[in-house]
């Protein structure tokens, strides 16, 4: 498990982070949530030793994280960078050879997974001959190179392409399902919803939320909507009933306890047809800012 | 995935030489440099090949003689392609002709010094040293019952010169300008290519990849020594080259000399680049981009040019206190080498300061390279960089 533990940074008055602590389990996507200045970027950058901390430290595994480990994570950097005058593949082997592979096994990772990316025809080309996506490309395999133990990805599908977007989640689930742990940040939150197991929201500095994206959904009130066949309006005399919201058939209403529910849905079957009753599953957004003003 | 699915067997490379060994490959890669470097070296073929045009003809040079072996002598020169003719004057009068001009050299043969050339410049010498070695051999061989060592005894030829030894001498003025061009043409050559090397990788935003993969400090000594041995391989490239052209010309006799001394300039060379490559990597790490590199290199640049001009201007007691100065003393140290004003004391010593010097040069470039690195908003001023550093 890769841990920040009160972790805070200040750049002279400003204080960017304030005492942030979370976990990155094994084998899971973590999404870190946060809107511009909320403190993602730095947090990383402290993970991977770029930027030290005022205060706090990074753990690997419970012990402090040390250079020989970083030097086995995969990083991707908010503002991307290789070298744009240099073929593609030697610049990947090199990425691995200081990741601590062999020349051999780095030539033979990179070659690999220039095929995959569908890029085996032009490993001699320079970077900057190929266009945008594909050096998006090239980059997230700058990442992942060297079979990285865990992996810390800053913005990693900001600028993809929606099937750019699948190619890379399915290489980076091949990662979760040997056990790597990944970090990734993200403003599209939907996409974190749908891809992650793990969420830690940040603000101003401060983590604000964390936790599994169905506890954070289910976080705060629980509201049912009911769609009968008649009118709803006796549900305001009901016990143990607080109606949020009521338009003829159609009701959002908040139950005390369980009883309360099924009291309701019984009586709801004997008045008229029941076309729908369950839990509203909110969207992510709603929590997010709820937690974020 | 296969290859990448299972972790494999980590080497124990430190990274900093993965880092040297890409810095030169970049540049054997490219053709600018192989364009640069060969037309060093054709440069270099062209102006000894001219100097042999040039010498060959003309009148043949006048070498004063007073006796009939030394008048022996220079027929088997003359006879062996050499372009000297034999002028005869009387003993008391062969100096003077050699002050005056009025000959290149006097040829003299005592029993006790054996054969000697006076000369007033040591670059007119003619190359008598075949000639004095088949006259003498001859003469060693007509006595009878003579081993190898006797056969041989006697036919070195000293070279001697007219001149007070000041140290004035042409051969060593031509020698010290000849340090100064090298010095100049690698230290800046190779400095700017750290420079840039450290700004393509701040500007291109690689360096948080590089700096997250390995320590700063191990990346900055992989960019240090990777360079370090291009200038130096360049340097030792260069000097030989101009080493066997020498001896191919007819200044050969100097090759012997020079050889010791363009030793001495090899490793003053190298203590003096080391010294500057931290701050060179500091001018790139202050720049965001590389246009700034003009304005952060220009300190390291007059630096450069000092010691450029001091191995043309420098003389006397200038030339004897900065033969001690660290990065001045690779271009004055070997020339009083040569004229033999200093020893291989004063050059010991003077490589010691050089050695302090760099240390602390490399740990001061060092903090400010790790400094500016990763900062990408502006470029930093040398007088901040100072502060922030001390």
């Amino acid at each position: 498990m890769l841990e920040v533990r009160s972790v805070t940074r200040r750049f002279g008055d400003l204080t960017a982070l304030d005492d942030v602590s979370f976990g990155v389990p094994e084998g899971r996507f973590t999404g870190f949530v946060g809107g511009n200045g909320a403190g993602k970027t730095t947090t990383m950058r402290i993970i991977m030793g770029v930027l030290a901390p005022t205060s706090g430290e990074v753990l690997w595994q419970g012990q402090p994280v040390t250079a020989r480990d970083r030097a086995e994570f995969g990083y991707m950097p908010e503002e991307r960078g290789l070298y744009p005058k240099q073929p593609i593949l030697p610049q990947l082997a090199y990425l691995g050879e200081l990741h601590g592979m062999t020349p051999n096994d780095a030539k033979d990772a990179a070659r690999e997974l220039l095929g995959r990316f569908n890029l085996g025809e032009r490993t001699k080309d320079k970077l900057e001959k190929l266009s945008l996506g594909n050096q998006q490309r090239v980059q997230i395999a700058s990442a992942v190179i060297a079979s990285p133990k865990a992996l810390v990805l800053d913005e990693p599908f900001n600028g993809l392409d929606p099937d750019a977007v699948d190619e890379m989640f399915a290489l980076l689930t091949e990662f979760t399902k040997r056990g790597v742990p990944v970090l990734f940040s993200s403003h599209q939150l939907e996409l974190v919803e749908r891809l992650c197991h793990q969420i830690v929201i940040l603000r101003k500095g401060v983590v604000v939320a964390a936790g599994s994206v169905d506890e954070l959904r289910s976080a705060g009130p629980k509201h049912h909507r009911i769609v009968a066949g008649a009118d709803l309006g006796w549900l305001r005399g009901e016990a143990g009933v607080t109606v949020v919201d009521l338009d003829g058939p159609n009701a959002d209403v908040e139950f005390a306890d369980d009883t309360a529910a099924q009291r309701v849905l019984a009586e709801a079957m004997q008045r008229g047809a029941v076309h729908s009753f369950g839990p509203i599953v909110r969207p992510l957004s709603d929590y997010y800012r709820e937690v974020t003003r | 995935m296969t290859t990448t699915a299972t972790r494999s067997a980590r080497t124990n490379t430190p990274p900093w030489l993965i880092v040297a060994k890409r810095e030169i490959l970049v540049q054997l890669t490219d053709k600018a440099f192989w364009i640069g470097t060969l037309t060093t070296l054709a440069i270099i073929a062209l102006a000894f090949g001219m100097g042999a045009l040039f010498s060959g003809d003309g009148d043949p040079a006048k070498v004063a003689v007073a006796s009939d072996e030394a008048a022996a002598v220079i027929q088997t020169a003359s006879s062996q392609g050499i372009n000297v003719t034999a002028l005869e004057l009387p003993e008391a009068e062969l100096a003077q002709a050699v002050e005056d001009g009025d000959a290149v050299g006097a040829l003299t043969h005592s029993d006790s010094a054996g054969w000697e050339l006076m000369v007033k410049n040591l670059v007119d010498a003619p190359d008598l040293t075949g000639a004095v070695s088949e006259y003498q051999m001859g003469l060693n061989a007509a006595s009878q019952n003579v081993d190898l060592a006797q056969l041989q005894a006697g036919t070195t030829l000293s070279v001697v010169t007219t001149e007070a030894e000041d140290g004035q001498g042409f051969a060593v003025i031509i020698a010290t300008m000849a340090f100064a061009i090298l010095f100049m043409m690698s230290a800046m050559t190779y400095g700017m290519q750290i420079a840039n090397s450290v700004v393509t990788e701040k500007e291109s935003r690689i360096v948080e990849i590089l700096a997250a993969a390995i320590p700063t400090r191990q990346l900055l000594i992989g960019k240090i020594v990777g360079n370090t041995i291009m200038a130096l391989g360049q340097v030792v490239l260069i000097a030989t080259a101009a080493l066997v052209g020498l001896s191919l010309s007819q200044w050969s006799s100097f090759v012997g000399m020079l050889a010791p001394v363009a030793g001495w300039f090899v490793l003053f060379f190298l203590v003096g680049f080391a010294s500057l490559a931290c701050l060179w990597a500091a001018a790139g790490a202050m720049a965001t981009r590389h246009q700034d590199l003009s304005q952060t290199t220009t300190p390291l640049m007059m630096v450069i040019m000092l010691v450029y001009m001091s191995g043309f201007v420098a003389r006397g007691t200038a030339a004897q206190v900065l033969s001690y100065v660290p990065i001045a003393s690779t271009v004055s140290m070997p020339g009083r080498l040569l004229s033999g004003e200093s020893t291989w004391i004063d050059a010991v010593l003077a490589l010691a300061i050089s050695a302090a010097f760099m240390m602390l040069a490399v740990w001061w470039g060092a903090k400010i390279y790790r400094r500016g690195l990763l900062q990408t908003g502006s470029v930093m001023g040398w007088k901040d960089a100072f502060k922030k550093a001390v």
